[in-house]
């Protein structure tokens, strides 16, 4: 199984820590993954969670390769 | 055209980013500067002792980055220049600051007011208050949403 480094910013980080690395299924795309982390907590699931592949913002049905990195991350705001 | 971003977790120095700005700003007949400042209270009067900006390496410079060439795309200016820190920010410090020149002012105050409003709801930043009792996210406002919004509508030019 391929194995994918996540990180986590803003208020969504303190649900799952700063970073993780998990085994994700082949052809995971974000939906796929977020569905996973929701199980260990639901706020991943909030439509204002947004998810960045290989540093791009990313659509749910972005799919994700091995060793890629994955970011979910709260509303931001600079300024 | 000149267009610098910075990422910072140094102090920054607001005075010396606009001398040095105004003077490689030769030519243009209008400079206008914003300094964002970290408030010594929340929203709800509480004492903030700190605040912190977490981003994102790489991706944070980037979005800086876009929001300057949105910037200079839309306005007649003839240079940019953003400044952003992140870290731990003490109140009294200062979290941004943002200036542009052009031949006439209203451009210049334009693209500084354009440039503020897409950083305050698309830079990568995540913002956190520490106070006495505990620390609290900070997201964009629904001001700052419909500030940014404005920009989304046809002006009369």
């Amino acid at each position: 199984m391929p194995q994918v480094t996540i990180l986590f910013f803003g208020s969504i980080g303190e649900l799952f820590g700063g970073q993780r690395q998990i085994e994700i299924p082949p052809d995971c795309s974000v939906g796929d993954l977020r569905r996973i982390l929701a199980e260990e907590h639901k706020g991943i699931a909030a439509a204002t969670i947004r998810a960045a592949v290989g540093q791009q913002v990313a659509e749910e049905d972005t799919l994700i390769g091995p060793g890629d990195e994955v970011a979910f991350f709260s509303p931001v705001s600079g300024g | 055209m000149t267009v610098s971003t910075l990422l910072t977790a140094e102090p920054i120095a607001a005075d010396a980013e606009l001398a040095g700005f105004i003077a490689s700003a030769r030519g243009a007949g209008a400079v206008v500067s914003f300094t964002g400042i970290a408030r010594p209270q929340d929203h709800h009067g509480g004492h903030v002792q700190q605040l912190l900006l977490e981003h994102y390496p790489g991706m944070t410079e980037r979005s800086l980055d876009t929001i300057a060439a949105a910037t200079v795309e839309r306005f007649e200016i003839s240079s940019l220049h953003i400044v952003h820190r992140y870290g731990a920010i003490d109140p009294g410090e200062t979290i941004v600051f943002v200036a542009a020149a052009a031949t006439h002012r209203r451009e210049a105050f334009r693209a500084a007011d354009h440039a503020m409003d897409l950083l305050k709801t698309e830079a990568m930043f995540w913002k956190r208050e520490a106070g006495v009792d505990g620390a609290r996210w900070i997201e964009p406002s629904e001001r700052d949403r419909a500030d940014r919004e404005r920009w989304d509508q046809q002006w009369p030019e």
